[in-house]
């Protein structure tokens, strides 16, 4: 992640594509939406490729097209498989954020630092920048949890 | 006596996987109304026959009609192969249903999305099968806390509602006990209360029930059917040295 952003800070946009190069926010934003989308692009595939074929064959046999079949067979098994692993994964990279300040980005602990070289009350500043990561995160696993209970992906007993 | 008329016939069918042929030209006739049983050994390519007339396996070489049409030939179908599925119920021997959904909707599905059925008319006709089936007070669980016999019977069901014009009965008592395997064979008899003219084309190790079920009996071995005989003379007159073997085992 470190090593993405100082690649998208540091890239000669200017001398291979003639573009002036993203700021420190801009260069931020695409490193984590390019290491997110890999990593989600990954374990999209690894649990498409573990739906039940059994299942899939009893529902090609009864003649459902393919669409039906992604829709009402597929996507419910992909979405409870990859649920866990996405919603930790975007809450880690909420928490990774963090890293944009080492190119000067202006996020939470980048001027939570600037702030405490001015006034030296650290503790104060790291417990609200602890408590804006906690209201960021919250809501994402309340509303997973809930999307995970929906009637559409559960699977019960 | 009347010609039936023929609804599903392949000719020189061969499928092979990797090295090991499977089936060699095989051919087959099913007429309107009649039951085939096929039997033999295990892992003889029973089960590929009839993925093959289903199109869940494509076969390698030869030709597949329904009714007069021709659906499959040169190793590709000639149409869309759901269409022709809809026309073909296929019933698997581990269930296949869907766990993501309840027994009910297990059912519904197929006629919502593939006959167009409302709702309303889709649950009406679920309840009105799986009573038929004596699984009406499960269908509001889920298929994982079915019996096996129940799972079945619902996989009975879910092919049936669609009323297709064959049924592919894949060894589907083969996971169950003899009491449950019981009730399975009577849902499937019902399913000749159902619909007169139901074309079946079972698979089953059970020689008594293909006898008693069936209209012919068909033995497989070396990827073709050797002997092909009405089911109630097949143990007396059939000829093959293959077939006799086989049914030593059962005497």
């Amino acid at each position: 992640m470190l090593v993405m952003i100082f690649f998208v800070y540091y890239f000669p946009f200017k001398q291979i594509f003639g573009i002036s190069p993203p700021n420190a926010l801009y260069s931020s934003i695409i490193a984590m939406s390019i290491t997110q989308a890999a990593y989600t692009a990954d374990i999209v595939h690894s649990a498409f490729l573990n739906v039940s074929r059994r299942t899939i064959m009893g529902a090609k046999a009864l003649g459902l097209t393919e669409r039906t079949i992604l829709y009402y067979i597929k996507l419910p098994d992909i979405i409870r498989q990859i649920l866990p692993a996405e919603i930790a994964f975007f809450i880690g990279i909420i928490r990774l954020s963090s890293l944009a300040s080492v190119i000067g980005a202006s996020e939470i602990v980048f001027v939570a630092r600037t702030s405490i070289t001015q006034n030296f009350r650290s503790l104060e500043a790291w417990i609200i920048v602890a408590l804006i990561y906690i209201i960021m995160v919250l809501p994402i696993t309340y509303f997973a949890r809930k999307f995970e209970n929906s009637k559409w992906i559960k699977r019960k007993w | 006596m009347v010609e039936k008329t023929t609804i599903l016939r392949c000719e020189n069918l061969h499928k092979s996987f990797g090295d090991k042929n499977v089936l060699s030209d095989l051919n087959l006739t099913l007429h309107e109304g009649e039951i085939i049983a096929l039997i033999g050994e295990s892992g003889i390519g029973k089960t590929t026959i009839l993925k093959c007339l289903n199109l869940l396996e494509y076969p390698d070489k030869g030709s597949l009609f329904y009714y007069d049409q021709i659906y499959f030939t040169d190793s590709k179908p000639i149409f869309e192969p759901y269409e022709l599925r809809r026309k073909i119920g296929f019933v698997f021997q581990d269930f296949n249903l869907f766990p993501n959904l309840n027994c009910l909707t297990n059912i519904t599905l197929g006629l919502i999305k593939i006959l167009n059925k409302s709702k309303t008319e889709a649950k009406d006709i679920a309840y009105d099968i799986a009573k038929k089936l004596n699984i009406e007070d499960v269908l509001l669980r889920y298929p994982e806390s079915l019996s096996g016999g129940q799972a079945q019977r619902l996989c009975i069901a879910r092919a049936l509602v669609l009323k297709p014009k064959i049924l592919l009965l894949d060894e589907i008592t083969s996971a169950l006990d003899p009491k449950t395997t019981r009730n399975v064979i009577d849902a499937i008899k019902e399913i000749k209360h159902i619909n007169s003219n139901q074309s079946v084309i079972l698979v089953t190790h059970l020689l008594k029930f293909a006898t008693d079920f069936a209209d012919q009996i068909g033995m497989i071995s070396d990827g073709r059917i050797i002997e092909q005989l009405p089911a109630k003379v097949f143990e007396k007159e059939c000829k093959e040295a293959k077939s006799k073997e086989f049914l030593k085992y059962y005497s």
